[in-house]
């Protein structure tokens, strides 16, 4: 596992490798193979080997630079960093001027040694699940070319898919770290809301965005996390805790009470989503089945706030320049303009409830497992499928399964658990509020069994 | 669908979009499904859902704390 994170960080902090050359390395990596996989708008090679020879010299002069030492990284290209613009996947906001300093969560991965080399494809202002970008073209799965990589996030998740770097860094608001994570077959851990800062980062819906990442290992995201999370003044809905010690990924799980949704969460899936956490299930022995109430309900109030919210997010641009949108944004922008504001109002006040009701459930439980989506990779431009005999649209439905659980502010857990005709797909484990920390051990214990791993894609260019 | 177009131009206008014509069967659609998202949180008996009585819902959005 030396390609994950820990493991490049650990060569490095042991002066094994050079920071610089494991930079060199990933750049190498995206210019030889991103022209097909279209996961990166911007790569940042000046930046990534300033940073990688600060990296060595720290080294040379036996200076810890920190756990994620030398670790190449990239990010979404809704987060700031410093001097470039913070396009957000469109074409409006790349007429403002760059941003004077990095994000939050990129200052906090900098500081504990990774090196950004370069900025993510994503869903026009993060609306969308496919990262179909009418500007910035379509984010191609490294699993196969012709399959999107989900979204909103889908250049975090197809960058780590395609090997390029082994850190990315997303948003989810309705599951767009979850998505990605499951169609590239990666790990996506989408912590608490406001546990990890969204300081730095462009809204999509203020009320739902969580700042996650993406890596091939479980404790590639233990030691993220671990960097990540943490109380920031400058937040507004930062969550005022502690911060945590690092996990014990050895632990395992005795002790812990697992159980697998029913209801909602066993139907509207192909055959093969569904299997694939009854398989989990049966490998770990888990026969409870729990029912999350109202998830049906739960995911209408996630559209409702999520088109409202966005929407008076961009109304100045949806006013002054409306033919600039993506039109597919654009539509769904204006429709959230228009809706009353009692539908928003009561979905908030919905909100609160499901998010108390969620808070009881998980005091029975301590980890919920669910499919993260309902199929694995729809084809570029595929429009609509068919699940249970029933038409759908494609795009929306791939959050089926995401959206109730963002909508409590849970932290989830996407691993990768098979690979269908070559094509991943993955289950979510969900936790209580803030328990990151026992998705993290329970992930870590499927990994060791090899019931969770990074699956393999074809990437020649490596 | 009448009704909700006139409802969504109204709408419009007092939110001054403009809105092309070509571009109004798809917000009309997408309004349309939020109408109905809408209806289905309106149909739930929201105190009921936490267990904590009239109380839900008086607390800030977000905040999981």
């Amino acid at each position: 596992m030396t390609d994950d994170a820990v493991g490049i960080a650990g060569q490095v902090r042991a002066g094994a490798i050079s920071a610089v050359a494991v930079a060199e390395r990933a750049l190498g990596a995206i210019a030889a193979g991103d022209d097909v996989v279209n996961s990166f708008t911007g790569v940042l090679a000046g930046r990534a080997l300033a940073d990688a020879r600060r990296v060595d010299e720290l080294v040379a002069a036996g200076i810890d630079p920190g756990p994620l030492a030398g670790v190449p990284f990239a990010v979404k290209n809704l987060f700031d960093v410093a001097g470039e613009v913070t396009v957000a996947g469109s074409k409006i906001s790349a007429d403002d001027p760059p941003a004077s300093a990095d994000a939050e969560a990129v200052r906090r991965l900098s500081q504990a040694g990774a090196v950004l080399v370069g900025l993510l494809n994503m869903d026009e202002y993060a609306y969308g699940f496919t990262t179909e970008n009418a500007h910035y073209g379509a984010c191609h799965n490294p699993f196969d070319l012709t399959r999107v990589a989900g979204g909103s996030s889908g250049g975090s998740g197809a960058a780590v898919a395609a090997g390029f770097v082994p850190l990315t860094l997303g948003s989810d608001t309705n599951g767009s770290v979850r998505v990605p994570a499951a169609v590239c077959g990666v790990f996506g851990l989408k912590p608490t809301y406001g546990r990890v800062s969204c300081r730095g980062m462009l809204p999509f819906c203020d009320t739902l965005d969580v700042v996650g990442a993406l890596a091939p290992s479980v404790r590639d995201l233990a030691v993220s996390f671990a960097v990540l999370h943490g109380y920031d003044p400058d937040d507004p809905v930062s969550a005022d805790r502690p911060r945590e010690e690092a996990v014990d990924l050895g632990a395992g799980i005795d002790g812990l009470r697992l159980a697998v949704a029913d209801g909602y969460f066993a139907r509207g899936g192909s055959p093969e989503a569904l299997a694939a956490v009854s398989d989990l299930a049966d490998a770990l022995g888990v026969s409870e089945r729990i029912t999350i109430p109202h998830a049906r309900e739960a995911r209408a109030a996630a559209m409702v706030i999520t088109a409202t919210e966005g929407a008076q997010l961009h109304l100045a641009s949806l006013r002054s320049r409306p033919a600039d949108f993506d039109p597919m944004t654009r539509d769904r922008f204006l429709a959230g303009a228009l809706a009353p504001a009692r539908a928003y109002l009561q979905a908030q006040e919905f909100r609160v409830a499901f998010r108390e009701r969620m808070r009881a459930l998980l005091q029975t439980v301590d980890v919920i497992l669910a499919p993260a989506t309902p199929f694995p990779a729809p084809v570029v431009g595929q429009r609509e499928a068919i699940v249970d005999g029933a038409r759908v649209l494609t795009q929306p439905y791939l959050g089926v399964y995401t959206q109730p659980i963002s909508f409590a502010g849970l932290p989830v857990l996407s691993i990768p658990v098979t690979t269908v005709g070559g094509l991943p797909l993955g289950v979510q484990l969900i936790g209580g509020h803030f328990a990151e920390r026992t998705l993290l051990r329970v992930a870590a214990e499927l990994e060791e069994r090899g019931l969770a791993r990074m699956a393999s894609a074809v990437t020649p260019w490596r | 669908m009448d009704e909700l177009d006139t409802y969504a131009r109204a709408a419009a206008r007092l939110a001054g979009l403009e809105i092309r014509d070509a571009w109004w069967p798809g917000v009309i659609g997408h309004l349309a499904v939020l109408c109905d998202n809408a209806a289905l949180v309106e149909a739930l008996d929201i105190p009921s859902i936490a267990g904590t009585g009239t109380g839900a819902g008086r607390t800030p959005a977000g905040g999981e704390t």
